[in-house]
């Protein structure tokens, strides 16, 4: 077991390694040696293999249904894993899809190799580039400027956790034709002795049309909320990397656990209302109206990529409920629900009805 | 309640106000007037007695404020002239209506071939009374009667209102809308009260709605704008087909008069023969 998951250590001095967002590199806690991503993907590409294909060997077999769980230790009945800390031998209990963590005793980080072997592993990973304390003034911030927001919640609040997750994101591709007719009309109004004459031009429209789509993003991970993962959106791909486990020490990671037919209806509905807008956009210059009679959307379904993005997931309770925050760990977009404070919110409309309502009664005393 | 009935009720209590003054006046003599007689019934609807009463009333108000009030009726105005308007212009002339050297006075003339009348009102003092809107107030007083052919009725209202636009004109304070608007009707508390928290609580709770929406950020996405493939939109079909042209042709609503009374925006619009009208059906 214990070569299912990996430490990347320190070559200088053994200490932990960890990815830094800011520099892009591995840094270690201890000496404050630097190194590349790809020096450290050298060095450990050997010890990866091994760890990718002992995790093979387990998830082929237990595929089978031949292991007998209970003796091994290896597993639970709540599809939890168990892992041998490399570092201090401590036992690492996860869930079944955890792909990186920490250990609880030693601290050290913690990458489970095995989770991304073969067709679980990913196709890019993003690296962080917003760190742990830009995601803490991000949530400090976000409450500026919230008049609704209560008081309690921004003096007392206490950030019950700050991670950053590589969470799993299926990436889909494709074309859709949009066929779409239109009913459109020109007026014109003149005027002739005393008559109003209104001339109404009657016109179809076809339009068909193809857009294509690149990499739409859908969370493939149950646990993460579909809204905040939409909300922080868009990522900028173009700075995306051949997956390597070398960039996240330091982070929690995921794989998935929705496979991407589960998650591409999304996707699907998303392309289509988008290409049936900008067709839509195509008709209609010139005319006076112009609606949608009538549309046929045929969607060609492209290249499916798997991907892990940066995500900063807070945590915070308030009131007895858990308020979640996500922020884009690549652009620093944040998202959350905040709470409202009725009391706030009530002086609030009373604050602006009351002096509006007073203008209103001495405008209308003097000029009414 | 809508302005003409406030007018009308207005003008009614005054009316009963200034009753013991015409009464008094009745005694007056009337050898002031002119040669042309106040009332003519040329068309016949009137009695006797009633064209004697309102001769009575009509001298009387016509001696206190120099202004004529008469009242002419016709088979048909064509008789005189082209439009009603013309015909009422022609009477007065011909017949020498008018008090002093401007000739003020009022005429209602009825044509009762197709039911059409105009009020025709000449000289300064009369315009200064009978302004396009006190002009088409006078006749909303008087058409409910005529059009329940209670001639005696209607002319009794058309010579004690035009007594009180007289009267208010002598005060300086001539009927016009803007006169009207601000004392005839004030606002109630009420109507004050809920016309100042209604648009209120409205901005109020639009603006509460707008910070409320920046506390839910947290959103489904439905549209995928950021991942189109830059240039890749391509129009294979592109046509646009005529169908038909629909033709829609609105006539322009009657005015309530053809001239002087319909834009009721103060003030009074003479023409250049130097009358001002309101004319319509009863």
């Amino acid at each position: 077991m214990a070569t299912q998951i990996t430490n990347y250590q320190c070559p200088a001095c053994t200490g932990p390694l960890h990815f830094d967002a800011q520099s892009g590199k591995l840094s270690c806690d201890y000496c404050g040696s630097v190194f590349e991503v790809q020096e450290i993907e050298a060095l450990y590409a050997d010890n990866l293999q091994a760890a990718e294909a002992a995790g093979a060997t387990v998830n082929e077999q237990s595929a089978e249904g031949t292991w007998d769980f209970s003796q091994d230790g290896g597993w639970d009945d709540a599809g939890m894993k168990s892992y041998s800390c490399p570092s201090c031998g401590a036992e690492l209990i996860c869930d079944a899809t955890t792909a990186a963590t920490s250990c609880p005793y030693c601290g050290n980080p913690t990458v489970v190799p095995a989770q991304f072997h073969g067709l679980l592993r990913p196709d890019y990973i993003l690296p962080f580039k917003q760190s742990k304390e830009d995601a803490v003034r991000a949530l400090r911030s976000y409450y500026k400027g919230k008049p609704l927001l209560p008081r309690a919640f921004a003096d007392n609040n206490h950030i019950e956790e700050v991670k950053g997750v590589y969470v799993p994101f299926w990436l889909f591709g494709g074309r859709v034709e949009a066929d779409m007719t239109f009913n459109a009309t020109r007026v014109h109004v003149h005027r002739h002795s005393n008559e109003t004459v209104t001339e109404t031009q009657h016109f179809q429209l076809h339009r068909v049309g193809t857009v294509d789509f690149d990499r739409i993003p859908a969370d493939a991970s149950s646990k993460m909320p579909d809204a905040l993962m939409d909300a922080i959106e868009p990522f900028d791909y173009s700075e995306c990397k051949k997956f390597s486990t070398a960039y996240m020490p330091g982070f929690l990671a995921e794989r998935y656990d929705m496979a991407s037919d589960d998650v591409r209806e999304r996707a699907d509905k998303r392309a289509m209302s988008t290409a049936s807008s900008m067709v839509a956009g195509t008709a209609g210059a010139g005319y006076s109206s112009c609606t949608v009679a009538g549309q046929k959307l045929r969607l060609s379904r492209g290249k499916v990529k798997y991907a892990l993005l940066p995500v900063w997931m807070l945590s915070t309770r308030y009131a007895g409920k858990n308020y979640i925050f996500a922020m884009n760990g690549q652009t620093g977009k944040f998202i959350g629900d905040l709470p409202i404070s009725k009391g706030r919110a009530l002086a609030w409309f009373a604050g602006i009805a009351a002096p509006v309502a007073a203008a209103i009664a001495v405008a209308l005393q003097f000029f009414g | 309640m809508n302005k003409k009935m406030s007018l009308a009720l207005l003008l009614s209590l005054l009316l009963c106000l200034a009753l013991p003054l015409f009464a008094f006046a009745e005694t007056l003599t009337t050898e002031a007037l002119p040669a042309s007689a106040l009332v003519t019934d040329e068309a016949g609807i009137l009695s006797t007695d009633e064209i004697e009463r309102l001769e009575r009333v009509s001298a009387q108000v016509s001696e206190q404020y120099g202004c004529g009030v008469y009242i002419v009726t016709v088979e048909d105005y064509r008789s005189y002239g082209n439009n009603v308007e013309a015909a009422s212009e022609a009477i007065y002339r011909q017949r020498g209506m008018g008090y002093g050297a401007e000739k003020n006075g009022i005429l209602l003339l009825l044509s009762m071939a197709d039911r059409d009348y105009d009020l025709a009102a000449h000289g300064a003092a009369a315009h200064t009374a009978f302004t396009d809107y006190g002009k088409g107030e006078l006749a909303d007083s008087f058409l409910p009667y005529f059009r329940q052919n209670d001639w005696a009725g209607g002319f009794e209202k058309y010579v004690n209102n035009a007594a009180y636009l007289l009267q208010r004109a002598a005060a300086g304070d001539p009927v016009d809308i803007i006169v009207y608007d601000s004392e005839s009707e004030p606002m109630g508390l009420g109507m004050k009260l809920l016309l100042s928290i209604l648009p209120a609580s409205l901005v109020s709770g639009g603006v509460c709605l707008g910070m409320r929406g920046k506390m839910k950020t947290a959103k489904i996405k439905t549209t995928a704008e950021d991942y189109v493939v830059p240039g890749s939109l391509h129009l294979s079909v592109n046509t646009d087909r005529y169908l038909h042209t629909t033709r829609t042709v609105v006539k322009d609503p009657p005015p309530e008069s053809r001239s002087g009374g319909g834009g009721h925006s103060g003030g009074t619009s003479i023409n250049s023969g130097g009358f001002s009208h309101h004319s319509g059906k009863f």
